[in-house]
């Protein structure tokens, strides 16, 4: 008698318990020279949300009637000025259309503002703008090479955006392509347009030998020879 | 429903209207002064056709263009190939312009002024994305039209260019009219020919104002950071990045046959024409519709006025028709100072005003404006005056046409 013995599989659910926020909610950062606060004109909700060396890390961010792929896990943090997330928006880069991650805030006060998406630096092309204005980047905002940005150029009352446009899969792989497969074309070319002037030469050459061994008969050599020396002086 | 003319289907019979239509033109054209403009203008047609090739293969019922969503020139035909790394177009020096729908070639002129700015190492474009920096587009578009320059010179304003096939039609629309052409003096044809070189230096050097921060790092002008889309959203695309198309007639002409064929939607593109001059749109500016009804009127008094300033024609002529490319050019207009007459009949039929080839005592009169449409080589009484040579090797000569009246 064989007797099977099944192993009794358990699925195992960690419950997380999610937040609601609403804009009336503030949180708050300890400053020397006064808190700064954190807030969101939308609504909510987080898993986790906890402050961490003068920064709110959010676990799990939500927003109402908002564009995002998956949750957020964001860490925000303000000096000297108040803060006030209005707007989120992430959508995944697809084989050939960028993705996106976008933040608008609104703030209070001349100070510095950081922002991290989790989003590393060299996985798209950001860009901080200040009332429609693009802010070049050391001029105002910076992004450490966690995914980080700093913005510093960001006056009281003012809404910025910072936004990352993720490459596409398909152009991802083309940056990771070896030296000569990136650079294929100005190579092709190159050679292309090489192999052209050398042609040209050639036949610029072969040209040039073609008067010397012309048909005109000898006792008219001297007037072909005199017509070509007063094209060379025209020239 | 949205469908398309596959190009297995359509290349073939593209290629079979070429070769019947040359034959047909040079078999039955019976006036020997017309038989070269004859197959000219079919070439200048059949070239205009495949230079907007999108326009005849489709894909038609599209959703037209609009502020969002898919747009004409969002199309291009045969391009693809190239990948990230040069997904505008081939470079081929004709007013290819970049605002039409499913180009095959893009017009340099467009391609160099955006990859300076807005576009320097910067990798999205117009709904494409650029792997290579700014300089490598750049030196990609200065060897292609180095290299075709120096095979085929100006042959590209005469023979190809989609906005010389419209200026020959206004001449023939003025002929309709048995009405002469006005003709420029020499002065001031010579100060034309020269504000080519103006042109290329202003919109170069604009260009590289507007794209510092970019490439030196330093913002010369507020709000000109690098990026084309991004910078369309605080508002600098139509009013700063590739200036000479703000200015270039062939934009409005494209946009006018997009919108007559309705791929464009006119009350989105007048909306943004209206107001005053300086207030620049997307697709079409005040100041480019102003330059094509100022050329268009003009032309019909002088012929192929716009290629005598034109900075793209400037450009091939800088890579054919000088030192040290003169030397070396391929395709040479020749003149045989012992046939020639001096009756002046060349110089009097240029369409840009050439004299080289009347006043030059013989050999190679191949000149900056000269753009090889060989009109004046089919129109010489004199037989083998004056010749057209590629490589040396005659392809057209002129003929004794007299002799047939």
């Amino acid at each position: 008698m064989i007797t099977l013995v099944l192993p009794e599989i358990c699925y195992i659910v960690e419950a997380q318990t999610e937040t609601a926020f609403t804009p009336t909610d503030k949180f708050n950062i300890p400053g020397t020279s006064g808190p700064s606060t954190i807030s969101f004109s939308i609504n909510g909700t987080y898993m986790q949300a906890s402050i961490e060396n003068g920064a709110w890390k959010f676990v799990g961010l939500s927003f109402r009637n908002l564009t995002q792929q998956g949750k957020l896990n964001l860490t925000v943090s303000a000096q000297d000025s108040n803060v006030t997330i209005t707007s989120y928006r992430a959508t995944n880069a697809t084989e050939s259309g960028m993705g996106s991650v976008r933040i608008s805030y609104l703030v209070e006060g001349n100070g510095t503002q950081t922002f991290n998406f989790g989003v590393t630096p060299n996985v798209g092309y950001w860009s901080v703008i200040v009332q429609r204005v693009y802010l070049p980047q050391y001029g105002g905002w910076d992004i450490s090479s966690d995914g980080k940005v700093t913005v510093t150029g960001a006056t009281s009352g003012v809404v910025v955006t910072i936004m990352c446009y993720t490459y596409s899969t398909s152009y991802a792989d083309a940056l990771s392509q070896p030296f000569y497969a990136q650079h294929s074309v100005i190579l092709a070319v190159g050679v292309g347009v090489f192999a052209v002037v050398a042609l040209c030469l050639v036949i610029w050459r072969v040209n040039l030998r073609a008067p010397r061994q012309s048909k005109v008969p000898r006792h008219n050599r001297s007037l072909t020879i005199k017509h070509v020396s007063m094209e060379s002086t025209e020239r | 429903m949205v469908w398309e003319i596959s190009a297995t289907i359509a290349l073939p019979i593209f290629s079979v209207i070429i070769l019947v239509g040359i034959f047909c033109i040079l078999k039955f054209t019976k006036n020997k002064t017309k038989n070269v403009s004859n197959l000219r203008l079919f070439v200048q047609i059949i070239a205009t056709v495949a230079i907007f090739m999108g326009l005849v293969l489709g894909p038609f019922d599209l959703p037209r263009m609009a502020p969002l969503g898919p747009s004409p020139r969002d199309r291009l035909v045969g391009a693809g190939f190239l990948g990230y790394q040069f997904p505008d177009g081939v470079s081929v020096p004709v007013l290819a312009c970049y605002y039409a729908n499913g180009r095959t070639v893009t017009c340099p002129i467009w391609q160099i002024q955006a990859y300076i700015f807005p576009f320097w190492n910067f990798p999205r474009g117009y709904d494409v994305f650029y792997s290579t920096s700014g300089l490598e587009k750049l030196g990609i578009v200065f060897a292609l039209v180095i290299g075709m320059s120096l095979i085929l010179g100006r042959f590209f304003c005469g023979w190809l260019c989609p906005f010389g096939l419209y200026m020959d039609l206004l001449t023939r629309v003025r002929k309709v009219f048995r009405t002469r052409h006005l003709t420029l003096s020499e002065k001031t044809n010579t100060m034309l020919g020269q504000l080519r070189w103006i042109i290329i230096a202003i919109f170069l050097i604009l260009s590289v104002i507007f794209g510092s921060y970019a490439i030196f790092g330093t913002q010369i002008i507020p709000g000109t950071i690098a990026g084309g889309p991004l910078g369309a959203e605080a508002g600098i695309v139509g009013n700063l990045n590739e200036p000479f198309c703000l200015v270039c007639p062939m934009r409005p002409l494209c946009v006018g046959v997009l919108t007559a064929l309705g791929y464009m939607k006119w009350s989105y593109v007048s909306q943004i024409t209206y107001g005053p001059f300086w207030i620049t749109g997307f697709y079409i500016t005040s100041i480019n519709l102003a330059v094509l009804i100022a050329i268009t009127i003009l032309s019909l008094a002088y012929t192929r006025l716009f290629c005598r300033i034109c900075p793209l024609g400037g450009l091939t002529a800088l890579f054919s028709s000088f030192t040290p490319f003169k030397q070396i050019a391929v395709t040479r207009l020749v003149k045989d100072e012992e046939k020639c007459t001096k009756c002046g009949i060349c110089k009097r039929v240029c369409p840009t005003g050439a004299t080289q080839m009347y006043e030059k005592k013989g050999g190679d009169v191949t000149e900056s404006r000269c753009m090889l449409c060989a009109r004046c080589v089919e129109m010489c009484p004199e037989k083998g005056a004056l010749t057209v040579k590629v490589a040396g090797k005659t392809v057209f000569k002129s003929r004794n046409w007299l002799e047939s009246l």
